[in-house]
């Protein structure tokens, strides 16, 4: 019986989940994908704060990916900074793919020594 | 007996309790709390026809930071809003897009047709109509026409018309702030449809500054594609 509530419980709070990222799930897929390379821009804005990353460091003109996540208000209502992260790092990401060419929606960044961030904050 | 006696003591204090929440106005700072129902209007064929022409990726209002509707403006999840009354004029804060919402409680609005929301810049947004207040008991209700056609689900394509009309009905449910918005339109919905909003407080003491930028991917897209520099 606890089973079941608890299963109904966890049905009902990824329901919400969905339901929070309505306009996420418009514009991007559920497709995941991943992608490397270093991070050239943190751009802790509203409506979305996004990293710009460098997917061919050889060619210095790209192909760039746009990697969205929430809204800095969002951000800053977690006590979270985006500002902290540093640039020019190379990274892992993985994300969901979005509707315009090379843009992902963020699940996960993975840093070389180990740290992941996700909209919830950085994991040491 | 001294577990029967607490448990009959906090089932009085909770029940104690329920009214003088629901005794608590509508002012303050309050951020959605949970959809409890969606948009889901039967669309005539004119309705249809705008909503498949729609292309989200470009057709969007939000990407230019102009709201794309009233309904569009209370679904977004994490802005806050802010409801102050004085006692004769009510104004209606959203963090979204730092929008500020004159309302007055005369049908004399109407006359002049100006929008009732405008940015912190002082652009006005006739996509969010021109409203008036009035209370119905402890219920705020809030009117609103003279809109602009826009999108009350910028998802899915939703339309709103220049003759759409709305009406919000604001009330006390315990703790949370209930929010039913109506929409009708004949032109574009069989009939009218109702979106019901649970508000939570906020513990923010104000909101803070919105500053929408970059909300197209113009920018993105030059980084990729830089136009070649003149001869």
């Amino acid at each position: 019986m606890i089973r079941l509530l608890l299963l109904a419980l966890c049905g009902l709070l990824a329901c919400q989940q969905l339901w929070a990222h309505h306009s996420t799930a418009a514009n991007f897929t559920r497709e995941i994908i991943e992608i490397s390379g270093r991070i050239e821009q943190i751009r802790f804005l509203n409506p979305h704060s996004s990293f710009v990353v460098l997917t061919d460091e050889a060619n210095e003109t790209g192909p760039y990916w746009l990697v969205e996540s929430d809204a800095r208000s969002t951000f800053q209502r977690k006590g979270l900074n985006l500002d902290e992260i540093e640039q020019g790092i190379r990274v892992e990401i993985s994300g969901r793919r979005g509707l315009r060419p090379n843009t992902m929606y963020l699940r996960e960044i993975r840093f070389e020594d180990g740290r992941v961030f996700t909209s919830d904050g950085l994991e040491e | 007996m001294k577990k029967r006696f607490a448990f009959t003591l906090a089932a009085f204090l909770l029940l104690a309790a329920k009214p003088v929440l629901a005794q608590e106005g509508i002012e303050g700072i309050w951020v959605l709390d949970r959809l409890v129902q969606n948009a889901n209007p039967n669309m005539t064929d004119a309705a249809l026809a705008i909503q498949s022409n729609y292309d989200l990726l470009s057709d969007d209002p939000s990407l230019e930071c102009i709201p794309a509707s009233l309904g569009r403006v209370y679904a977004n999840p994490n802005s806050r809003l802010e409801i102050s009354y004085n006692g004769s004029n009510l104004q209606i804060n959203y963090e979204l897009f730092d929008l500020r919402r004159y309302i007055e409680f005369s049908d004399a609005i109407f006359d002049s047709e100006e929008p009732s929301t405008r940015n912190l810049t002082g652009q006005y947004f006739f996509e969010m109509g021109v409203s008036r207040a009035e209370w119905s008991g402890d219920e705020l209700l809030v009117h609103t026409s003279h809109y602009q056609p826009g999108f009350i689900r910028t998802s899915s394509g939703i339309p709103q018309g220049a003759n759409t009309t709305t009406t919000e009905r604001f009330y006390r449910d315990g703790p949370y702030l209930m929010l039913d918005l109506t929409y009708s339109d004949p032109e574009l919905f069989e009939q009218p449809f109702t979106i019901v909003h649970r508000l939570a407080a906020d513990e923010a003491v104000q909101l803070p500054v919105y500053n929408c930028q970059d909300a197209s991917y113009d920018w993105f897209e030059q980084l990729n594609n830089p136009a070649e520099l003149p001869n």
